[in-house]
């Protein structure tokens, strides 16, 4: 078979995986902007086509972004699956944070009439851009009291794993995983609403 | 906040998750004391845990490109000033009711759903009914953007003037879909099957038409599917359906999250399951993100009833509730189709289980497709109507033709050239039929192949019958192999008719192996039936093992273990002694591989092609559970709630595999080793290793071709403490010459490891079976090397069991204890966790269709009571 070529796949970025997989953290630092770069203008077409359905999953996603960037070979080296999937899951937050925050700012700046809605009057509206600012805010907050959990939604809700994969990628037992999830998703929804600021 | 008081609120709601009403407030006002502000945020989590959390059911990714408005903009003054003079009551559920009203200004009768709860109070409380609303408005939005006849109009959205919502859509008359496949079944009431199926066809493309607009129904089954007075259909209850994204997110709320015990809410909470979940397919049930398959499912589901007579997941004549539905559809697919209605037309049993296929992958690729399957086999009918109708004309011309060719002189031939001529076309055309249809027969018998029939002497004639059929087709494969070139060569032939075609070759190819016949489906069948005819006579009347049988059964009626057991020669086994440790009698398993041997010094010799050996355990009473007070029997200081309380189980006798079982052994038995570790991927690792990521699912099946069973939980236990009372079956001290754990030998294979044990087993990866030390009924690796599935479901120790095995029967009665049947329970620890996960007592709930590379299995098999089966 044909191999992809050497400008499809960047050494400098093989070799910080590689430092990754062996535990020296500081390579996110080298990785992170590639990846998130890589990222966005994969999601762009997905997040860009309003309404349009889609059914590429955010784990899917990243898989093929990394593929881009580092090819098969880097990727079976990565002994370490925990260190891959954090990294994938705070590349895919930057990214669709950064994209709500866009939006945000274009239907303001807009100047969009503010239409009521059914939804808006009885306060359910589909959940939007705003909410997943919510979301990245009260976990920025909830990083600060339990960093596991935090990671755990990281991992499900930004990569889209399932609970099986995230309680591996953090290295927790399923049930674990189901309890501190529970946990989190009840400490977040309660924090969205505007309560717990003690 | 501080971390520590984080940590703690955790705690207390994860054990608050745990228990429900009294109970619960009474444990929270014992753990929080005088601290109320403690009290009320963990009040204030149970509460939001709950009425669920929306944003966080699905990936982030799928929130994002939602579109940002919830639907079009709506002014609500004029809406609340309408009046509607309301007729009646027509249904009413735990979300709303529907009303017949009637609307003056267009003279017209509407159907019109209000929701119970009124928009102050979901502003006001913050409760359930916002996401309740929000469900009721995205119904209306939902409905109201498909048009199509197959689905109810929706025609406004409004509040009417005590601050409900409502929508109005148009009125159906007619009859549920269920009713007209009871009849349609029975041949009740001018309902015939073929009517039916019309009527199905329509749904499928109802359905098709909402998936391309990118809508899943998410709830569909008979009682939502309306049949008129004109014979038209409509798709109702768009209530749980899904827009925007082929189906990404998962339902609002499945069983998992509905709180412990509580029955009552499966029905009525929000998002929850409603109804009878028996159209439910497996991913839903499990609460995965559901998309299109899942309405193709219900439709499989719809045929299904119709065939059957019966609701997929239902005996003849019960009436389930819905927890036990869910706990059958997890268990596996529904009783075969085949077996319920064996006169049914073979096309129509194989579209059906298509339909239904476990896995969504296997199911239509689209709505569409399964519509067009239908509509072929509908269409195969007519097109018979039209060759007899062709003949007919034939003749006529002949007929009409008599004079002109009798004016020529040729009348004679004329009659008889025509008549020949249209006997060829009625013939071509039934046996091209015939060619067709031997796609479904070729999936009818591949697809049977791989159902777990035990290789017993019963069972001869159902292999026989299979190889029958089997060697049918086979016989006419050159034809197909002809048929598809000329599909292939025709422009005009149907892109779908090529496909089925070259499908049957490959049904074909995989049913005859290689060239030599062998690797085969056919041969493979033909060795399992070889088996059956032998297996009375190897297991029990040859005259050799007959006297093995004597002796072994006059030793265990004398055993003082066994308290004389009267123990009948078992088919398929053979007698092995004594175990000369424990003193338990073991026996071979033929169909796993050849008979073990024993050493010199009485210990067994394992070899690749070794069957799994089982040891007769005589039961009794034992003590289940554990307890972290110090001092009372079976304490453990690691004790956990799911583990109390200690209580007593009775068991009676039964057989359980001396190891797990090994990949060598399921390759035999499945046809490939699906393990993580096997060899080849670590020098150490060899095909005596345990067989590892295998699901519940696949377990349950490759032990039914064996005639075998998975443990019980209680069973389990038993076996694992072999009478001892401590957190583990030997001394803590000598774990590393019992268990397989995360020790210091793992660490060296595993440098990411999160905690590992002081002490040291040997092996970094799990160990060939029964290379560490038995327990004291001479069972191996208890404890570590790959945890072991269990037969029951998870849940509260407070449950009754049945007597004789001890399976947790789950919540009877009112006082139902918490019950997860959307979990099977794992036991005994694997390699790569420390030794407090593989203690006697620890139970771990696992997905039944987890696949893990430290998850295994081993085999257990019950006693026949008489010789003869």
């Amino acid at each position: 078979m044909e191999d992809p070529g050497p400008s499809e796949t960047r050494p400098e970025l093989t070799l910080a995986l590689r430092d990754l997989g062996a535990g020296r953290s500081e390579a996110v630092e080298v990785l992170l902007p590639a990846v998130v770069s890589e990222l966005r203008a994969t999601a762009q077409g997905i997040l860009g086509a309003r309404g349009a359905s889609h059914t590429l999953q955010p784990t899917a996603l990243v898989n093929e972004v990394f593929l881009k960037l580092f090819g098969t070979d880097a990727l079976a080296a990565v002994n370490d699956r925990a260190h891959f999937f954090a990294l994938a899951a705070r590349a895919m937050r930057q990214v669709l944070v950064d994209h709500a925050r866009a939006r945000r700012a274009a239907k303001r700046g807009g100047g969009a009439a503010l239409e009521r809605t059914l939804g808006d009057a009885l306060g359910v509206g589909t959940p939007g851009t705003d909410d997943l600012l919510d979301v990245d805010e009260a976990l920025a907050q909830l990083a600060l009291l339990d960093e596991r959990q935090a990671r755990l939604v990281e991992l499900r809700f930004f990569a889209g794993l399932e609970m099986a994969e995230a309680a591996a990628a953090l290295g927790v037992s399923l049930s674990t995983a189901e309890r501190e999830w529970r946990a989190a998703r009840a400490w977040l929804g309660r924090r969205m609403q505007g309560r717990g600021q003690e | 906040m501080s971390a520590a008081r984080h940590r703690r609120v955790t705690e207390l709601f994860l054990g608050a998750c745990e228990r429900a009403g009294a109970a619960r407030d009474v444990w929270l006002a014992q753990e929080c004391g005088a601290d109320a502000a403690l009290r009320r945020e963990v009040e204030e989590l149970l509460a939001v845990d709950a009425d669920g959390v929306p944003i966080l059911e699905g990936p982030a990714l799928v929130a994002a490109a939602a579109p940002p408005e919830g639907g079009p903009a709506l002014d609500l003054a004029p809406l609340a000033e309408r009046r509607y003079e309301v007729r009646g009551e027509l249904a009413r559920g735990g979300m709303g009711a529907i009303l017949r009203v009637n609307d003056p200004a267009l003279r017209r009768e509407l159907a019109m759903k209000v929701s119970l709860s009124q928009l102050g109070e979901a502003r006001g409380a913050g409760s359930s009914g916002s996401a309740g609303l929000a469900r009721f408005v995205a119904e209306a939005q939902i409905t109201a953007q498909l048009d199509h006849p197959g689905i109810v109009p929706v025609h406004e959205l409004g509040l009417d003037p005590e601050g409900r919502v409502y929508f109005t859509m148009k009125l159906v008359q007619g009859r549920e879909l269920g009713e007209v496949l009871r009849h349609a079944h029975a041949g009740a009431q001018g309902w015939t099957r073929v009517r039916a199926l019309g009527i199905l066809r329509r749904v499928c493309e109802a359905m098709a038409y909402a998936h391309d607009k990118g809508v899943v129904h998410r709830d569909l089954k008979p009682s939502n599917v309306m049949v008129g007075e004109y014979g038209e259909v409509y798709v109702m209850d768009w209530g749980v359906a899904r827009a925007g994204g082929a189906g990404a997110l998962a339902p609002v709320t499945t069983s998992r999250d509905v709180g412990a015990g509580d029955e009552s809410a499966l029905h009525t909470r929000q998002g929850a399951i409603v109804g009878s979940p028996h159209a439910m397919p497996p991913e839903q049930a499990r609460g995965e993100p559901v998309g299109p398959p899942a309405d193709v499912y219900a439709v499989g589901a719809m045929l299904y009833r119709l065939l059957a007579g019966r609701r997929p997941y239902e005996e003849q004549g019960e009436s389930a509730t819905a927890s036990v539905v869910l706990a059958r559809i997890l268990r596996g697919p529904p009783r075969p189709l085949r077996q319920l209605a064996p006169e049914a037309p073979a096309e129509l049993v194989a579209i059906a289980e298509r339909a239904m296929a476990a896995e969504p992958a296997g199911r239509y690729t689209s709505m569409r497709a399964l519509a067009d399957d239908l509509g072929a086999y509908l269409e195969g009918r007519v097109v018979r109507a039209h060759r007899t109708g062709a003949v007919a004309e034939l003749q006529k011309w002949v007929a009409r033709n008599r004079l002109a060719a009798a004016a020529l002189g040729a009348t004679v031939l004329a009659i008889v050239a025509g008549l020949a001529w249209s006997r060829r076309i009625e013939a071509t055309s039934r046996h091209e039929l015939d060619l067709g249809a031997d796609y479904y027969r070729a999936r009818v018998v591949s697809e049977s192949a791989a159902e777990p029939w035990p290789a017993t002497p019963a069972q001869v004639p159902v292999f026989e019958d299979w190889l029958r059929r089997a060697e049918a087709l086979l016989a006419r494969r050159a034809e197909h192999a002809g048929r598809l070139r000329r599909l292939e060569a025709r422009p005009s032939a149907d892109p779908s008719e090529v496909e089925r075609q070259r499908a049957l070759l490959g049904y074909l190819d995989a049913l005859e192996g290689g060239a030599d016949g062998t690797g085969g489906v056919l041969a493979a069948v033909r060795a399992r039936r070889d088996f059956a005819l032998t297996i009375e006579e190897r297991s029990r009347s040859g005259p050799e093992v007959a006297a093995r049988w004597r002796e072994a059964c006059a030793a265990i009626a004398g055993h003082p273990a066994y308290a004389g057991l009267a123990l009948a020669p078992q088919l398929g086994l053979v007698p092995l002694g004594a175990d000369p440790s424990s003193g338990l009698w073991e026996f071979a398993h033929l169909e796993s591989g050849e008979p073990a041997r024993r050493g010199a010094d009485g210990r067994l010799v394992l070899q690749p092609e070794t069957g799994l050996v089982l040891v007769l355990l005589p039961g009794g009473v034992f003590a289940m559970g554990s307890t972290p007070r110090a001092g009372q029997p079976n304490h453990d200081p690691h004790s956990t709630q799911n583990e109390w309380p200690v209580h007593d189980v009775t068991l009676a006798p039964f057989f359980l595999a001396k190891h797990e079982m090994t990949q060598a052994q399921w390759e035999r038995c499945v046809g490939r080793n699906p393990s993580k570790w096997r060899p080849g991927a670590d020098p150490g690792l060899t095909p005596l290793n345990p067989v590892e990521q295998v699901s519940f699912h696949d377990c349950e099946r490759a032990l039914a071709l064996l005639g075998l069973v998975l443990p019980t939980e209680a069973r389990w236990e038993y076996a694992c403490r072999a009478a001892s009372d401590t957190p583990f079956a030997c001394p803590s001290e000598d774990l590393g010459l019992f268990a397989n754990l995360a020790d210091q030998s793992y660490r060296n294979g595993f440098t990411g490891a999160f905690d590992v044990d002081a002490f040291t087993d040997g092996f970094a990866y799990h160990a060939p079976v029964g290379s560490l030390e038995p327990n004291e009924f001479g069972l191996h690796d208890m404890h570590g090397n790959v945890m072991e599935w269990t037969l029951d479901c998870y849940g509260s120790y407070l449950n009754a069991r049945r007597p004789g095995d001890g399976l947790s029967l789950g919540p009877q009665g009112p006082d139902a204890e918490w019950w997860s049947p959307d979990y099977r329970v794992g036991r005994g620890g694997p390699f790569d966790f420390p030794a407090r996960y593989a203690r006697s007592s620890h139970r771990v709930n696992i997905s039944p269709g987890l696949i893990n590379h430290g998850l295994g299995v081993r085999p257990a098999r019950e006693i026949e009571a008489e010789a003869g089966g």
